[in-house]
């Protein structure tokens, strides 16, 4: 599939023409399209990313009013994967404090990688298609959803891959035990203070494993084996519906560097059961009803 | 003011006679301080360590006691106090040292911590004055400067040509006396080249809150909490980082033959923070985020006529989703 | 004795009627199905050419009030075997859904939702064998919500649900989280030597039930070498990573976990699920520098009659190599 660009999608009568590749120009359809959803009345919120203390860091912003449109941004900074605001106890699509009885009409900045969770998360139930409007960026790679509007055209970020997979083959190549003393390194350092569990999309559970006390299965206390511990299984509930967003390891105060482990995830997970995550949403996730998809074994 | 001059090139060998002495925790690399073995692995670099001192006094994981379990029987194994080696921290930053006597008032007060107190017996500081105080950094709103003294025995200061070495407790002076050799009399030139150092180092902090009146300002009932901060994802990144907070959980990690209890940080920004099995009064987002600003910036103040925050900006520059919290300040003020 | 006037041979018409029953009356009882079937290994009284032939005879209440009918658990390992073709767990779902409708319940545990922290993700429903969970709108709190629900009559308490919720919101009473959990600590600390000895190396099994059945190897899994430990499960496919994890940090050296071959499994997908899931952690250990022999995963059929000691036994000499590197608790 690669080589093929998804197509604009109509909206609302009016095709959108030539998508942008310069992040002003990005920028611009974005505003554009968020001050046209609100002025219209299409749309209560849109979920975007707006400048935040410094030119290099941005924050994910909630936009309800046109007078706002121009806070929103979109750079190379735009790490987060803005699907994370959509789901969980307080999500705009699933919350349980809503007073009112209505979901509020959200329209979503997507990067590639929020495109396929969002993919993802309807696969997952938490909502339906139709209940967020898509202003998706996309950069050719193979995604299960089409944008409502495309916004933007980006590169797929080759060097990033390329770093991964030389660090993970620098890995392979030392011996075991090197391996083990190279990660207990990198569990020392972790601080449990979920900050990658909170960026995670699909770390939307309300009782999530690792706070569970009837039994615990992971102790609270930062020790490098609790800690290996903790991010195996926070891994091992991932696979098949982890994206390889990179959120995490981009949230990790202390650089830990977990695109390594969810890299590796990833690519076992295509390797194993030919399955990538987001990119279909009428296949079935890996591991979850295997007498419909291949069996994982070797 | 009682002070010394310590020549540049000095330094590292005070360190490494330091190292003959005394445990010396220096900043190691980006992330943190750390034990040192030689002035080799000291680690000097405009950031400031990600980590701050609070776990040389506080430690994120504590054993309390430990207890064996045998049939019926549990034997407890008491608290051992930490090794009172005596510990100098050497380079520390001024807001980490300035946040220690704003511990004491929680760990050292009405209730005093034996292995808080032991650890602060024992801990000599060191701080070295900020040359380059980050865009996140508003020391000086909170009382405080990149070349502050609250909470250290001796303070560095580069000048031109030399440390200034400030004398500011019984026990600086007594460290200065012990390795006398390395340190020379100031004189009135260096004081007020000190001086100078000192104010320009002020105006390189440019972000800037307004305290006055904060405390009084901050009201519990206003409806401004719900929509101030949507894009927190309730992770533990700025208490954790941040040399003030001290909130604590305590878990007991064992098997059928016994195990420890231990204290842990946690943070009021989780979800199961103030989860009780009949109740949970900070159930959202925005109740957990209210009790963070209230804690430190009114609670704290009515409690102990200080601010839970000295202001090193580290909640900033880490925050997963890049909040500001001065500019959260200013917004709530109106 | 069998009276004439028990018989009701509108029984049989209705479960002829009945989709899925079709083919009751090809049956001659050459009992086949009954000599494969890996239930009646476990639980002799179970019997599938017995109730095909009371059925058969119309003797309806006998079999609907009885407790052998839900315990066909739809394996399907009689199958192929049956010389006439019948798809006998069909047979039995028919028989159920009579059963069902006369108001007879299935008796034995079955799976439960956590509604208070079900995030209806629907992966457990994706994951089961049987299609017995669906997503609901179930009341909590006096407020609507989204929830997986089990039926009853189709749940045969397996618990693939269970290992594949992420959120511990789902379990079936017997091997819920805690009662595994518990095992595993105890085991796990069992399997140590006494205070002062020299640590030799200990591993834990984790073997399912019905596996040891079919090998015919349940006797020396409760008499295993020194150090080792084995644990029971109602499927291979309910081991979590945690389980694998607990164990490692809880000081054992090694880890087997045991299951059916994939075309045997009791549960019919759980095996698969385990194999797949296996394989996964494995090759993520392996990235951490976790030695492969640590973590390993075999599967026991009927004719592997003496493979479960030998596995076992080699495991016990493994482990006091992999003793000597471990890196302790």
């Amino acid at each position: 599939m690669s080589g093929t660009i998804s197509q604009p999608a109509e909206s609302e009568g009016r095709a959108v023409d030539g998508a942008a590749s310069q992040p002003q120009e990005i920028t611009q359809k974005i505003q554009e399209e968020a001050r046209r959803l609100l002025r219209d009345d299409k749309g209560d919120v849109v979920i975007g990313y707006c400048q935040a203390w410094d030119d290099e860091v941005v924050s994910p912003c909630f936009v309800t009013d046109g007078s706002q449109v121009g806070k929103l941004v979109f750079n190379e900074h735009c790490y987060h994967n803005l699907a994370r605001y959509l789901v969980g106890c307080e999500g705009y699509l699933t919350s349980r404090f809503r007073t009112d009885e209505e979901a509020p009409r959200v329209a979503l900045v997507s990067t590639p990688a929020t495109l396929r969770t969002v993919v993802g998360l309807i696969q997952e139930h938490q909502f339906e298609r139709d209940d967020l409007i898509v202003l998706g960026i996309v950069d050719g790679t193979p995604v299960g959803i089409e944008p409502d509007v495309t916004v933007g055209r980006i590169k797929v970020d080759r060097d990033e891959q390329e770093r991964v997979s030389a660090e993970l083959q620098r890995l392979e190549m030392m011996s075991v035990s090197e391996r083990w003393d190279w990660w207990e390194g990198q569990f020392s350092k972790c601080i449990r203070c979920y900050a990658c569990r909170q960026v995670c999309p699909f770390c939307y559970c309300e009782q999530c494993i690792a706070e569970e006390n009837q039994p615990q299965w992971i102790d609270r206390s930062s020790s490098p084996q609790n800690n290996r511990s903790f991010h195996i299984i926070r891994a091992c509930h991932l696979i098949g519906r982890c994206t390889d967003c990179g959120a995490c390891d981009r949230a990790c105060p202390m650089n830990i560097p977990l695109s390594l482990l969810y890299g590796k995830l990833a690519a076992e997970v295509q390797r194993a059961f030919g399955y990538v995550a987001g990119t279909d949403l009428e296949a079935t996730p890996a591991l979850v009803d295997v007498l419909a998809s291949e069996s994982g074994e070797r | 003011m009682e002070a010394r001059i310590l020549q540049r090139d000095r330094l590292l060998q005070l360190v490494d006679e330091l190292i003959k002495d005394y445990e010396v925790i220096a900043p190691r690399d980006e992330l943190s301080y750390g034990e040192i073995g030689s002035s080799s692995e000291v680690y000097l670099a405009e950031e400031k360590p990600v980590k701050s001192l609070k776990e040389f006094f506080f430690p994120d994981r504590e054993v309390l006691f430990e207890y064996l379990l045998r049939g019926e029987e549990v034997k407890l194994v008491p608290l051992s106090l930490p090794d009172d080696t005596a510990r100098v921290i050497l380079c520390a930053r001024p807001c980490d040292a300035a946040a220690l006597p704003i511990l004491d008032q929680v760990f050292a007060g009405d209730y005093l911590d034996p292995s808080y107190l032991q650890r602060r017996k024992s801990t000599l500081i060191i701080s070295l004055a900020c040359q380059h105080p980050a865009k996140t950094c508003f020391c000086t709103s909170l009382g405080g400067s990149p070349a502050g003294t609250e909470g250290s025995d001796l303070l560095l200061t580069p000048l031109s040509e030399v440390y200034h070495v400030q004398v500011i407790t019984e026990r600086g002076r007594a460290l200065v006396e012990k390795y006398g050799q390395f340190f020379q009399e100031s004189d009135e030139a260096w004081e007020r080249e000190r001086a100078l150092v000192e104010a320009e180092l002020r105006e390189r902090v440019t972000k800037r809150v307004d305290v006055e009146g904060l405390s009084e300002a901050l009201e519990f009932g206003s409806p401004i909490w719900e929509t101030l901060t949507p894009q927190c994802v309730d992770c533990g990144v700025c208490t954790f980082l941040c040399p003030t907070c001290h909130c604590f959980d305590i878990q007991d990690e064992g098997d059928p033959g016994g195990g420890a209890r231990i204290r842990l940080w946690d943070s009021c920004a989780f979800r199961e923070f103030t989860k009780m099995n009949v109740a949970q009064p900070r159930p959202t987002h925005f109740r957990r985020y209210r009790q963070r600003i209230m804690h430190k910036f009114r609670y704290y103040v009515e409690n102990f006529g200080k601010t839970l925050c000295v202001g090193c900006g580290r909640c900033i520059a880490h925050c997963p989703s890049g909040i500001d919290i001065t500019e959260v300040l200013n917004r709530v003020r109106g | 004795m069998i009276r004439s006037d028990e018989l009701d041979r509108g029984f049989v018409e209705e479960i002829l009627a009945e989709p899925g029953g079709e083919h009751l009356l090809d049956c001659w009882s050459c009992g086949t199905c009954a000599a494969t079937c890996l239930v009646r290994r476990y639980e002799p009284s179970f019997n599938p050419r017995l109730i095909l032939h009371k059925a058969g005879l119309g003797l309806r209440e006998e079999v609907l009030s009885s407790a052998e009918i839900w315990q066909c658990s739809a394996c399907d390992a009689c199958y192929p075997r049956c010389p006439k073709e019948i798809h006998i767990s069909d047979v039995m779902k028919a028989i159920r859904n009579i059963a069902i409708r006369e108001g007879y319940e299935r008796p034995g545990v079955t799976a439960e939702v956590d509604v208070s922290t079900c995030v209806a993700c629907g992966i457990c429903s994706a994951a089961c064998p049987y299609e017995a969970i669906s997503l609901q709108t179930v009341v909590w709190q006096r407020k609507p919500r989204r929830a997986a629900q089990v039926d009853r009559t189709l749940c045969v308490g397996c618990g693939t649900c269970n290992s594949v919720c992420p959120s511990s919101s789902i379990s079936v009473e017997g091997y819920t989280d805690l009662e595994c959990h518990d095992s595993l600590v105890d085991a796990s600390y069992a399997a140590r030597p006494p205070a002062g000895a020299d640590w030799r190396g200990i591993g834990l099994v984790i073997v399912c039930d019905w596996c040891l059945h079919a090998a015919s190897d349940v006797e020396y899994a409760s008499h295993p070498p020194e150090g080792i430990k084995v644990i029971n499960v109602s499927c291979s496919g309910r081991v979590t990573p945690a389980f694998v994890t607990t164990a490692l940090q809880r000081g054992v050296d090694s880890v087997l976990i045991v299951g059916c071959k994939e075309d045997e499994c009791h549960y019919k997908q759980g095996s698969t699920i385990a194999g797949g899931r296996m394989a996964m952690l494995q090759s993520f250990l392996d990235l951490l520098g976790v030695e492969r022999g640590r973590v390993q995963f075999a599967r026991l059929g009927s004719l592997d009659r003496g493979k479960f000691p030998r596995l076992v036994d080699k495991m016990a000499k493994d482990v006091r190599a992999l003793a000597s590197l471990t890196r302790g608790n």
